[in-house]
């Protein structure tokens, strides 16, 4: 009987677990997680916070769930190192815990921000459980404050905080924001639409400090040397996943570990997925990190499936997104706001009377990017179509019209 | 395991995912639909407030289609409608737990409470047949994700679903797959190209059986 062992507890650590489960009634399998407690989705904080999300519903899996799949739960412990020659993994208590086959699914952290008055009390990063708490405590002597970063956490936590009543300042460092998965046009719509709602948006923007008094944070300091006076401080710069630990040990890293379709690793039963891995990006040609929750799922699921013996590959994903901020719609997916040239070409459907806007972005005969907004509900036969790398000249329809569905393209699907 | 999927003579995809046994589901035939828009109106109402065409057309919100018939390829009609796929892409990318599968129906549903409108289903559903929509059985009547229901009180209260009920030329029925299959046995049945996750999750489901 093999020694199955899981490096993280959040959605593809779960989910190879419980594929090893299903495959094996007795296998001996501990998942290792540095969060205690029963495991939650990590998508719906930002809408707990705002409050459309009753805290009850945050939770991914039933209670008392560790102990009815029969997993051996060590919570609250991260690992430190991993020997393969000796195929054990040392964790922050000095325990060593030996494995047959090995899943590092150790997820992503905030990036970090070195700014002086990171150590304020009130100053949050936004990607835990206690963050939101720790953020939801601190609200209620909170009447302004400044979020760090335009990205989709950021905006989610902008926007939520608005919801709370609380004054918004959202410090962005490009010209607009989201600038990862948004093109200029669809970010003007954005950054309308969280202006209109009363959330104060500052571009170009780079903070030099956080001020302080008696211990708490009292101001954001700029650039410009404006100061924004504020008693809450969320950063959202990004992840990046968590290989630290794993230095030493022989694992290839680029920017997330590198896996083979099968998602094994280059040492031998070890596996990745999640957030910590690279994978095939299917609109770009090469593989690329994805911090997207149903991939790390998707992922986990057949990393699970192969450490217990079989053989799935994964086909790779495309990096796509959806959000909302009040009727405001916008999914993207796959290359959204191409470079200058390099043979991108991009065709745009801009309706500003109706707040509609569409954009197909493709290269050569292939179409590797969109963006809808407002008006998604076929948002996900275009995605469908850069997931199978499509040739438009293959699609006889005109994909931005209002009325495409995908009774006009699967014919030849 | 078997897996069937049926689609229609011409253009069609009346898709089911049928996983054997006897099941019984609501099959397309678009080759025979017109263009009349009968099963939009009678989904309308079937999900209005007051289940009558005269009254539903003053309700607000307004009743809301959950199938939609469109201009397709070769400029014919085609009714679009959920598949209920199974797995179903939709459900797996529901990071509220709104979307589910009732086992009882084979139909996946939305519970509109738990939905938060993050549009996630949408930007997962390969079929594009989730809208957006004030819901008004939720009590804050806010806008929630709307799709086919499979009309699952009707089927359990042992009436048609609307849309099938409604319509006059035979595109939508109600039917046992397996009789389908018979039916059309002479008819090609040719393969709808599955979605590639749904294929994909299959194998890791056929993996784990």
């Amino acid at each position: 009987m093999k020694d199955y062992l899981v490096l993280g507890g959040s959605a593809a650590g779960l989910a190879a677990a419980e594929a090893i489960r299903r495959k094996s009634k007795d296998a001996k399998i501990a998942i290792v997680s540095d969060e205690p407690g029963r495991p939650y989705n990590r998508p719906l904080l930002s809408f707990a916070l705002g409050g459309t999300t009753p805290a009850d519903q945050l939770f991914a899996r039933p209670g008392q769930y560790y102990t009815s799949w029969g997993f051996d739960c060590l919570s609250g412990k991260r690992a430190e190192g991993l020997d393969p020659q000796k195929s054990h993994v040392v964790l922050d208590n000095g325990q060593k815990v030996d494995y047959d086959v090995l899943l590092v699914a150790t997820g992503s952290s905030p990036a970090p921000l070195d700014i002086p008055g990171m150590n304020l009390e009130g100053v949050f990063y936004f990607h835990t459980k206690k963050d939101m708490n720790d953020v939801n405590a601190c609200l209620k002597d909170t009447t302004q404050a400044v979020v760090i970063g335009g990205g989709l956490v950021g905006i989610r936590v902008a926007d939520a905080l608005q919801k709370r009543g609380v004054q918004v300042t959202v410090l962005i460092a490009s010209p607009f924001p989201l600038s990862q998965i948004a093109d200029e046009a669809s970010a003007v719509m954005v950054a309308d639409v969280l202006r209109a709602r009363g959330v104060h948006l500052v571009t170009r923007a780079s903070p030099v400090e956080i001020q302080g008094k008696n211990g708490s944070v009292a101001g954001m300091v700029l650039e410009n040397g404006e100061t924004i006076p504020c008693q809450l401080v969320v950063v959202g710069k990004g992840v990046v996943p968590n290989t630290r630990f794993l230095e030493g040990s022989g694992i290839q890293i680029r920017r997330g570990i590198r896996t083979s379709s099968q998602l094994r690793t280059n040492l031998p039963g070890v596996f990745a997925a999640g957030d910590v891995v690279e994978t095939l990006d299917l609109a770009k040609g090469y593989p690329d990190l994805h911090a997207l929750w149903p991939a790390a799922v998707e992922q986990g699921r057949i990393a699970g499936c192969n450490m217990s013996g079989e053989t799935i590959a994964y086909h790779g994903t495309i990096s796509c997104n959806a959000i909302r901020i009040g009727e405001f719609h916008m999914v993207s997916g796959g290359i959204s706001n191409p470079p200058e040239g390099n043979g991108y070409q991009s065709i745009v459907c801009h309706s500003p009377k109706r707040r509609i806007y569409k954009k197909i972005v493709t290269k050569g005969d292939r179409i590797v990017g969109m963006i809808f907004v407002n008006d998604i509900a076929s948002a996900g036969v275009i995605i469908r179509l850069i997931k199978q790398k499509r040739r438009l000249s293959s699609v006889d329809a005109d994909l931005l019209a209002p009325r495409f569905n995908v009774g006009q393209i699967s014919l030849v699907l | 395991m078997r897996i069937f999927s049926l689609r229609g003579s011409m253009l069609g995809r009346s898709v089911l995912y049928y996983k054997g046994g006897t099941m019984k589901t609501v099959i397309v035939h678009p080759e025979k639909c017109i263009g009349c828009k009968h099963c939009m109106i009678a989904c309308s109402i079937e999900h209005s407030q007051t289940k009558d065409l005269f009254s539903a057309i003053s309700e607000r919100p307004l009743p809301q289609p959950r199938i939609f018939v469109d201009i397709a390829h070769n400029l014919a009609s085609f009714p679009n409608r959920c598949r209920h796929c199974s797995p179903a892409p939709c459900l797996e990318a529901c990071p509220s737990g709104a979307i589910h599968r009732d086992e009882e129906v084979e139909s996946i549903l939305i519970d509109g409470s738990r939905c938060i409108n993050c549009a996630m289903c949408a930007m997962a559903c390969p079929f594009g047949v989730i809208r957006y929509w004030p819901d008004w059985r939720l009590p804050s009547c806010n806008e929630v994700a709307l799709k086919c229901d499979n009309c699952v009180e009707r089927l359990k209260a042992g009436s048609l679903p609307a849309c099938v009920e409604a319509c006059k030329t035979g595109a939508l029925v109600y039917g046992e797959v397996n009789d389908i299959i018979r039916e059309r046995h002479l008819v090609a049945i040719r393969q709808e190209r599955i979605p590639d996750e749904v294929q994909l999750w299959r194998s890791v489901n056929a993996a784990l059986a």
